[in-house]
């Protein structure tokens, strides 16, 4: 009896034992397999069967040419990815590398959650077909200028047009924002269900405002040059009024709520004409409207004649300093960023390559928003604003502030300009305790 | 006498093995709420005496009450704690009348009851999100079955946007959760029923009590346990409800459907400022147990009637 008691006892207490090591553990016992093959894991930070299954077929390919490594692919839901990812860094139970998008660099930054490329890169042979312009942004998110991803695609906001509603209407495609407007008043005929514009008043709206108030102004920075944020120009609180009288008046009702997917529902039903939305969108048009019956204007014209393009953030490969093989991982992150692979992505999933060889390449030609987008990038013609999302809160405040700011602008509860003014001063604070501390840690 | 002597010592030691032998058992599980759930929560509680935020550490350090000073200051959380009540009171009152008017149904005797019975389970066992979705195409503007049907019977002429106009939101998800929620009233107090006694209501019908007068005056009372503990189990549960309403709303528009349990899951996970957030939980925690303890003295819950 005392014997089997014992043996009950020590067994549950390594069961426990064993669950209260945690994950790490495990995966680092999995991580080398027995026949000397190196498994690194990897995760997708916008889950989808498109992106399932273009992954499947690059690890084949790579598995194929680097038969000591294996790939374990991890797909998490979009909505979610932030959090998750978050945790597993604050956790130290990040996976060997992954995708992050742009915005979130800085937060991990921050939390020495990632690991600095510089010596990778500058070992690699194609690390001279990355796209500069992207590369010098990444760099910027670090105070010291260390490079923590190397961007493989880009999604540059853009507004949408239904032509065949246009030409049936025997409109001219406007490019600049009021105008825009305008011809969303105009296609708009509740009686039909149609609507000039499709208005994201949901998760994600206040991102997409930023994004229109620089387009519409042209203001090139965030912060002036004493440190105070630039949101609530005057040029900003004219936009955003015009743009709130949008709502009921050329959008649906439910547009007040609208989250990504509704709002591109909207346009891709055709019950809307107009919506901003980036150009990763594309694919998905295309499926529902027909290719010929859409297009897309990245560059719109600005209040001071020039054409805007605004950067919200490249999506980049990273390796999570909690690696214990940076070197295979950094092999597989650089096949995703060579110019096959991100050639493949891109044209796949209707993004803009960040890899100057498949900038070039024929389908990126092919597609007209694609090509004009693409142009604008390698000449370096527009004023290309880049927005806050290296410091750390600015995502947050979008969350937790500007979100539900925006919806009582546009049902009318609260002033554009007080609204922007909050927003500003926020942004301002923010901006202050941000190089405060980066001063500290130098 | 010598032999009596040597047994006293033997008999102490097996019964001291034998006392011993239950809390040794209890230990693995002790060990386990010790570590998943004890650990846990008192971390919950020193973190909201912190600002604790890893994207933004220039702000972390000891701050005393000062989380919960801003919490109670503020205007957010009050406004949150507005929707969160209506939603409880809603969700609980509706859910537990509905609930029972079913269980009273189903404990009738007729043909294919058991089916009917499995049926009622349904929603129960679904999960919140895929009862948001399902909703969300019920309430849906323009190819919502709702609109639909409203405009077929000539209620209303266009297609209402009944989770984003926010005079509609929060009764529009009050209706998806009591869909859902209206089964658990309904089988528990179902099984409470099954074990009423029948001699009680044949003494009643002797009395001459009619049907309203046996509900009232014997199946209530006699459900009062099941009653008391189902009320405050579904309060706790609606009151801790992120699912149907993050899936549905998102807590919008304008904050009108944010729940405290929206605004603590927007601080703590999405924006990581998790001493603010740990904060709002030890509020919530304090409130629901004194909600808890004023409601189980008053009901006398586990007392016997006199």
């Amino acid at each position: 009896m005392k014997k089997a008691l014992t043996i009950l006892i020590v067994l549950m207490l390594g069961t426990m034992m064993a669950f209260a090591g945690g994950k790490k553990e495990s995966n680092e016992a999995a991580a080398e397999t027995e026949n000397g093959v190196v498994e690194i894991t990897y995760w997708d930070n916008n889950a989808s069967p498109i992106r399932t299954e273009i992954f499947t077929n690059l690890i084949a390919e790579f598995e194929a040419e680097n038969p000591d490594i294996k790939v374990n692919f991890v797909p998490v839901p979009n909505s979610e990815a932030k959090s998750k990812y978050s945790l597993a860094v604050q956790s130290h139970t990040a996976p060997d590398c992954g995708i992050i998008t742009q915005t979130w660099m800085s937060d991990f930054i921050v939390q020495k959650g990632l690991l600095a490329l510089d010596d990778y890169i500058a070992a690699w042979d194609g690390s001279q077909y990355l796209l500069d312009i992207a590369q010098e942004s990444i760099r910027m998110m670090d105070p010291n200028g260390k490079t923590y991803g190397m961007a493989f695609s880009q999604t540059l906001p853009a507004v949408w047009y239904n032509t065949k509603m246009f030409e049936e209407a025997g409109m001219e495609i406007p490019d600049d924002w009021m105008s825009i407007f305008d011809a969303a008043y105009k296609l708009t005929d509740k009686s039909k269900g149609q609507y000039g514009f499709a208005l994201r008043g949901g998760a994600g709206s206040s991102q997409q405002l930023e994004q229109m108030l620089y387009m519409y102004s042209g203001i090139a920075n965030s912060f002036d040059e004493n440190g105070n944020a630039t949101i609530n120009a005057p040029e900003h609180v004219e936009f955003l009024e015009a743009f709130a009288d949008l709502y009921m008046n050329a959008t649906a009702e439910s547009d007040i709520t609208n989250g990504v997917n509704e709002m591109i529902a909207e346009f891709d039903s055709g019950s809307a004409a107009i919506m901003f939305h980036n150009l990763g969108s594309y694919g998905q048009h295309a499926d529902t409207l027909g290719p010929e019956n859409f297009t897309a204007l990245s560059a719109v014209k600005s209040l001071e004649d020039t054409e805007v393009i605004v950067s919200n953030g490249a999506t980049c490969n990273v390796i999570f300093a909690d690696s214990k093989h940076p070197e295979e991982a950094f092999r597989w992150i650089s096949f995703v960023n060579s110019h096959e692979a991100t050639s493949y992505f891109n044209r796949e999933i209707g993004q803009i390559p960040t890899n100057t060889q498949a900038l070039q390449d024929e389908w990126v030609a092919d597609i007209p928003q694609m090509k004009q987008a693409a142009d604008a990038l390698l000449s370096g013609n527009c004023v290309l604003v880049t927005l806050p999302f290296n410091m750390p809160g600015w995502a947050d405040l979008h969350t937790n502030f500007a979100e539900r700011g925006l919806q009582e602008v546009i049902l009318g509860q609260r002033d554009a300009k007080e609204f922007l003014d909050s927003w500003a001063a926020q942004l301002t604070q923010l901006n202050k305790n941000y190089q405060l501390y980066m001063q500290s840690q130098q | 006498m010598k032999k009596t002597e040597t047994a006293t010592p033997a008999l102490v030691k097996a019964k001291k093995k034998r006392n011993l032998a239950p809390y040794l058992l209890l230990l693995p599980p002790v060990l386990l709420v010790l570590i998943f759930m004890v650990y846990p929560i008192g971390y919950v509680f020193r973190l909201s005496f912190y600002d604790y935020n890893p994207v933004m550490p220039w702000l972390n350090g000891f701050k005393g009450f000062g989380n919960f000073v801003a919490i109670i200051t503020g205007s957010e959380f009050w406004q949150a704690m507005l929707v969160s009540l209506k939603w409880v009171f809603w969700e609980v009152i509706l859910q537990f009348t509905l609930g029972l008017i079913i269980a009273l149904l189903l404990n009738q005797k007729f043909k294919a009851r058991g089916f009917f019975r499995a049926l009622i389970f349904i929603p129960w066992a679904m999960s919140g999100v895929l009862t948001a979705v399902l909703w969300n195409l019920i309430y849906n503007q323009n190819i919502g079955i709702l609109n639909d049907l409203l405009m077929k019977v000539g209620l209303i002429e266009t297609g209402k946007a009944w989770i984003s106009n926010p005079s509609t939101a929060l009764p529009s998800l009050i209706l998806a959760e009591l869909w859902r929620g209206v089964p658990f009233f309904a089988i528990s107090l179902l099984a409470a029923m099954q074990s009423i006694p029948t001699e009680l209501y044949e003494a009643g019908k002797i009395d001459g009590a009619n049907r309203w007068q046996s509900l009232i005056h014997i199946t209530v009372p006699q459900l009062k346990e099941t009653i008391v503990l189902t009320t405050l189990l579904r309060t706790v549960n609606e009151f801790n409800s992120v699912d149907l309403i993050y899936s549905l709303t998102g807590g919008g528009p304008v904050g009108r459907t944010t729940t405290v349990s929206i605004l603590l899951a927007n601080q703590a996970t999405k924006s990581t400022n998790y001493g603010y957030g740990s904060a709002m939980s030890v509020i919530c925690f304090i409130i629901l147990a004194i909600f808890a303890v004023i409601y189980l003295k008053i009901t006398r819950f586990g007392k016997e009637e006199n």
